[in-house]
């Protein structure tokens, strides 16, 4: 439950700092928590108490003494997913500091309407 | 003989050529951007091949690894699927084509390889059978669309690069969310599987998942007030990008919103709520745009008030009224993704974006102009195109049932169609007699980019004055959404 | 035979793609195709000559079959449609000259929009029809927009305005077929037949304003003026000759191909034995002839003051239709057949003059009779025609019209038919006198004629006014038996007008002519004979004691009008145009300045509009689903 209760919270987090926070870095940091959250989340959603890694690594093994190996798949894709998406981010932060000379995302609103 | 009508090669391909094009981009040089062409040509094939037995069986399911499903990753290709795959190889194609003569930018390579990607992903998210395909589908799309929205490198693409991914990436967040509850709930991840599970559910356990999926899609789906990035997005890409981005990509996100919908969360409740998320879409998307002076942005904007049309169809939750999403759909990928294509080219030859300067262009680029009208006629629906019969049977579905909030935004629906000739006709008249006050010398667009425009310019019309056997295809499709039959014919072919 | 009805349909779109494509190679190319082909659909047309040929199926869309027939009354405006088309064509070669405009798609277009209306006029079911006046509407567009700077605002607020009145009316048709699922006309009028009166009324009602907007009555005929006046010469009289017809075409075709006066009556009130709806739309008839009489006596442009009467005219058009009497009905069409044909003589012949001298300014022109005096002797005959004096056509139309307006006890209305007539006067005689009498401009001494090309279709027209003026009994063959076909009685005729003892009292335009021509000789003969005057020489004048010189010309062809213009000033104040401005405006400002700042540029509003989603979303979760 514990873990249920941190990952939304992460994701609460994650989101605050996306809406309130006006530093690009920090909003990357922001989009960060996100994901971790919702990795943690899946995490835990195949987490059995007490359980082994899921590999028959010794007799007597059952699978029901195993967490459920498919969200750790889920959450590798999903990390090399975010790795990607941050790297791009960053470099676009980097540009995006070219130009504007700032940090601020207030200040970076040449489009609208 | 190696049976081509297999839809995994309609993913394998093109991921195929991206890695060839990334890897082999530093010794081919600028012959690397014959591949994507290649690999579209390609696509294109595989799905009019997977058309027979689409017809014959109702639906193709390729697993992959060996296994059966739910075990396995697998393909499921049914008609509404075999339709839009058709058109984002189609798309794919004519775009890469034209981008043999539209990108002169460095790198090539990068932009070739993403461009590859973007589609590829597209292609997978429709006809993926596993809801973490989808995510992955999703997030590929994504990646590569953050990216080649700033392929320019100049300030407006950065910015709308940068809030093109923040938003993405929020997004993509959602749909893992609700993708996850999917999971913690029926412990499978094969849709037809978790459709089976999730009937004991109860309604909120599935409004959950439900909520954050759809979020999740409709920040890619262009759904109001989800949709800021893409009046941005959308004109800061590359034309043969923003033609992709426009004409597939929202469509795909809300078709896997629909399929999702109807074939995991099987409930009535919600159609109200998505009613009045299409109609806000609707709304804000034609008024925002009757007031662009910047043409990419103009289309953008017309492109979420496509979505929302398309959308509010779909929520009717009736047949006729799928059938008109999904015609309409494929009048939006078409005209949409061939205005994108023709204004590219004006734009290289005007080098602005403003409508202003594109005054006398009817004059100077007759060609061009010619299809321009004709998308734009189609997307207003005015007769003979094909914009007229979707719009007519949307409407006539709207009334199916009508009570008085279906008759009000059927009202809603013609007084934005008003609004959207209001801003189409004032573009084809400044266009065809409007005076071209700085003296430019403006040529027609080159021969290969014509090509591309021509092409889908032509299927356009074919479907224009011939329409009856897409409307009957789609009239079956959307049968079959609505009966469920993608359920039992993936489980009598093995989907499951 | 039946297959013709499909070729005659192609055969004007067949012709504008031939007629561009011929238009490559040579201009004179595309003039013969372009002529071949609208004499190709006038010979196909009157092939159907008082023929009925009822549903012959070219297609079905969603389950509802796609149908073409025809009747006498639709071939009454086919003949409208493809006749004016023809002589339109014609009078184009002459007038639309290539260095002045690029004519690419000049052809193809004026093609188009015939058959367009071809489409309109032969069509059997709403899809049909609707499809074809949609296309009608853009590619009038086209047309309107050739004639430069300021038609394309003109041409633009038509295209709005008619995409408002065509999706008026799709609602009504989604709504025929959602209860029907056939837009057949047959299954129309029997769906109607057993409908709920208030389904009735909506479908009439909607239908009705995308006609009215197409036939310009008032409140609607707000973009007529600008576009009739702006549109190149030759489109002109098309627009305001047989496209503004189609409106009064579907208004026919609703009131009594899908309703019929007694089912009318049974659903609803009558005021002096009319249905309540007819009785509306008599006012607004009414309403459209008065006061479009009104602005047209005010105008100083030709085609604006031209275009206001067009207004009028088919408020007489439309007027004719409502009464729900054979007669009036018959008047009514039959006054839509004059119409066309004299107001697109009025047109070209204005057109002609404005080819010669380049203005349609009123107060600009003057004296052109000895130069042009073809040309004024067919405005003339035009004007005559209009303001409705025997023996030319308008005379009797009218007059069936004031007839059963009479017969109905319908005084109020029959009081504004007169003057919408007697104020037809008023801007006719100031049209031929502006432009034709008075001192010839100095710069206008060397006009000639307009060429043959041009004077053709003038001529044809002109004699058309006389022959359907003299032999009223040429139309009426084809009304009265179209009219049999729709349940109204027949109304007898002869040749000439009307026997003694019937429903019209006895109408002998040949014998009224004779008595007018004797008057007239007389009137001429006494002139002679009492005369006592000298000839004075036009430029013979002299202004508050100051004589004029020749140079300085005394032309009181501006504000010719005024005094009665103050008269009728608080009418004309009303303003519907600002009415509709005023809305426009409102509702642009509030999407601009309320609406589309949702999109602020700034990311944080967008990643709260996202979390807000997510909030109502969990709202919902946890209320079970429900918002309310």
């Amino acid at each position: 439950m514990i873990y249920y209760v941190g990952s939304f919270l992460l994701i609460a987090l994650g989101l605050y700092a996306v809406i309130i926070k006006k530093n690009l870095i920090k909003i990357l940091i922001g989009l960060d928590l996100i994901a971790s959250g919702v990795n943690l989340l899946i995490i835990s959603i195949g987490y059995v108490k007490g359980g082994t890694a899921p590999i028959f690594s010794r007799a007597g093994l059952k699978a029901s003494m195993m967490v459920d190996p498919i969200p750790q798949a889920l959450t590798l894709t999903a990390i090399v997913i975010d790795a990607s998406e941050m790297a791009l981010a960053v470099a676009f932060v980097v540009l995006l500091y070219k130009y504007y000379g700032t940090l601020d995302i207030k200040k970076i609103r040449s489009l609208k309407w | 003989m190696v049976n081509i009508a297999n839809p995994i090669l309609l993913v394998v391909i093109p991921l195929f050529f991206t890695f060839l094009i990334a890897l082999s981009g530093s010794f081919l040089k600028s012959g690397v951007k014959y591949l994507p062409v290649i690999a579209f040509a390609l696509n294109l094939v595989v799905s009019l091949a997977l058309i027979p037995e689409v017809v014959k069986n109702g639906m193709v399911i390729a697993t992959t690894a060996g296994f059966k499903p739910p075990f396995a990753i697998d393909m499921a290709v049914d008609k509404l699927g075999l339709f839009l795959s058709i058109i984002a190889s189609l798309l794919g194609f004519v775009a890469s084509v034209y981008n043999l003569f539209y990108i002169d930018e460095e790198p090539q390579e990068k932009f070739h390889a993403l461009f590859t990607l973007l589609v590829a992903g597209l292609t997978w998210m429709i006809i993926t059978g596993d809801i973490f395909n989808l995510f992955v589908a999703f997030e590929v799309t994504s990646i590569a669309a953050f990216g080649l929205v700033g392929f320019h490198r100049d300030k407006g693409a950065i910015e709308a690069g940068f809030k093109y991914l923040v938003m993405g990436s929020i997004g993509g967040s959602f749909l893992l969310i609700g993708i996850i509850m999917l999971y913690a709930a029926t412990g499978t991840l094969n849709i037809v599987d978790i459709a089976q599970k999730t009937s004991h559910l109860t309604f909120q356990q599935k409004l959950f998942p439900f909520a954050m999926i759809f979020t999740g899609l409709g920040i890619e789906g262009a759904l109001f007030p989800l949709n800021a990035w893409l009046p941005d997005a959308h004109p800061a890409a590359p034309s043969s990008v923003s033609s992709i981005l426009s004409g597939i990509m929202t469509t795909a996100a809300i078709y896997a919103i629909i399929r999702l919908t109807n074939t995991i969360f099987d409930f009535n409740q919600i159609y109200f709520f998505l009613m009045i998320f299409a109609l806000l879409t609707l709304i804000f998307g034609e008024v925002s745009a009757f007031f662009q002076k910047d043409i990419k942005r103009m289309l953008a904007y017309s492109t979420i008030g496509q979505t929302g049309l398309f959308f509010f169809a779909f929520s009717l939750n009736t047949v006729n009224g799928l059938q008109g999403a999904f015609m309409q759909m494929v009048n939006h990928s078409l005209s949409k993704g061939m205005l994108f294509l023709v204004v590219g080219g004006m734009i290289m030859q005007v080098g602005s974006r403003n409508i202003d300067d594109f005054a006398g262009l009817g004059r100077k680029m007759k060609v061009s102009s010619f299809f321009l009208a004709i998308g734009a006629f189609s997307l207003m629906g005015l007769p003979p195109f094909f914009g007229f019969w979707s719009k007519l049977k949307i409407i006539f579905a709207a009334l199916q049932n009508a009570n008085a909030f279906l008759v009000a935004s059927v009202v809603i629906i013609l007084l934005m169609s008003v609004v959207e000739g209001a801003y189409f006709f004032k573009l084809l008249q400044v266009m065809f007699f409007g005076k071209q006050e700085k003296d430019v010398a403006v040529k027609e667009a080159s021969y290969g980019m014509l090509f591309s425009v021509v092409v889908l310019g032509t299927v356009l019309l074919i479907i224009s004055f011939y329409p009856s056997p897409v409307i009957d295809f789609m009239h079956k499709a959307a049968a079959e959404i609505i009966n469920k039959n993608y359920i039992t014919l993936a489980l009598k072919l093995g989907g499951l | 035979m039946n297959i013709l009805l499909e070729i005659m349909l192609a055969t004007p779109f067949i012709g504008g793609l031939l007629a561009f494509i011929g238009g490559k190679v040579h201009r004179w190319v595309r003039y013969a195709v372009a002529v071949t082909f609208s004499f190709l659909t006038l010979i196909e047309a009157l092939v159907y000559y008082n023929a009925t040929i009822k549903g012959v199926v070219w297609g079905s869309l969603f389950g509802s079959k796609l149908v073409l027939q025809t009747n006498p009354i639709s071939w009454l405006f086919l003949f409208i449609v493809t006749a004016m088309s023809f002589l339109i064509v014609i009078f184009s070669i002459g007038d639309m000259e290539e260095d002045k405009i690029k004519l690419d798609s000049y052809y193809m277009q004026l093609l188009f929009v015939e058959g367009a209306m071809v489409g309109i006029v032969l069509a059997g079911d709403l899809i049909t029809f609707f499809m074809f006046w949609e296309i009608m509407s853009w590619t009038s567009y086209f047309l309107i927009i050739y004639g430069g700077k300021k038609s394309v605002a003109a041409g633009y607020k038509y295209i709005i305005m008619s995409i408002i009145g065509a999706y008026s009316m799709f609602i009504a048709i989604a709504m025929l077929y959602v209860k029907a699922h056939s837009l057949v006309y047959a299954d129309v009028a029997a769906t109607l037949a057993h409908s709920s009166a208030t389904f009735v009324v909506w479908t009439v009602v909607l239908l009705g304003i995308g006609f009215f907007v197409k036939a310009a009555v008032m409140p609607l005929h707000t973009w007529l003026p600008d576009a009739h006046s702006e549109a190149p010469s030759p489109v002109s009289p098309l627009l305001s000759g047989v496209l503004i017809k189609m409106g009064a075409y579907g208004l026919f075709i609703v009131l009594y191909g899908f309703l019929s006066v007694q089912l009318a009556g049974n659903i609803m009130p009558s005021v002096f034995s009319t249905p309540i709806l007819l009785y509306i739309i008599q006012w607004l008839a009414a309403l459209s002839i008065v006061l479009a009489t009104f602005l047209a006596i005010m105008q100083e442009d030709a085609k604006r003051l031209l275009a206001y009467s067009s207004i009028s005219q088919i408020g007489y058009v439309v007027l004719g239709i409502a009464t729900g009497t054979s007669l009036g009905v018959a008047g009514g069409l039959f006054h839509a057949l004059n119409h066309a044909i004299f107001k697109g003589l009025l047109f070209l012949a204005v057109g002609a003059v404005i080819y010669r001298t380049g203005t349609r300014n009123l107060s600009d022109l003057g004296g052109l009779v000895k130069k042009m005096p073809y040309t004024f002797t067919a405005l003339l005959l035009g004007i005559i025609a209009l303001a409705g004096v025997p023996p030319l056509n308008g005379f009797v139309s009218k007059w069936m019209i004031y007839e059963a307006l009479l017969q109905k006890k319908e005084v109020f209305l029959l009081i504004m038919a007169f003057i919408g007539s007697t104020g037809a006067f008023l801007y006719v005689y100031r049209l031929i006198h502006s432009i034709f009498l008075g001192q010839l401009p100095k710069k206008y001494e060397n006009v000639k004629d307009v060429p043959i090309l041009m004077q053709f279709p003038i001529w044809v027209l002109a004699v058309l006014t006389i022959v359907f003026g003299i032999f009223p009994g040429l139309a009426m063959n084809v009304i009265v038996k179209g009219m049999k076909l729709f349940g109204f009685k027949p109304i007898a005729y002869t040749l000439f007008g009307f026997p003694q003892g019937t429903a019209m009292g006895a109408l002998k335009v040949i014998n009224i002519s004779a008595v007018l021509v004797v008057a007239f000789v007389a009137a001429w003969v006494l002139f002679l004979i009492l005369s006592k005057s000298r000839k004075v020489s036009q430029y013979d004048n002299y202004a508050a004691g100051q004589v004029v010189t020749p140079e300085l010309k005394y032309n009181y062809s501006f504000g010719f009008y005024m005094s009665f213009g103050r008269v009728i000033k608080s009418i004309l104040k009303l303003g519907i145009e600002r009415i509709y401005n005023y809305w426009v405006d409102a509702a642009k400002v509030f999407g601009d300045y309320y609406m589309r700042r949702v999109y602020t540029g700034n990311l944080e509003t967008y990643n709260s509009y996202i979390v807000i989603v997510v909030t109502i979303a969990a709202v919902a979760i946890l209320l079970g689903g429900k918002l309310w």
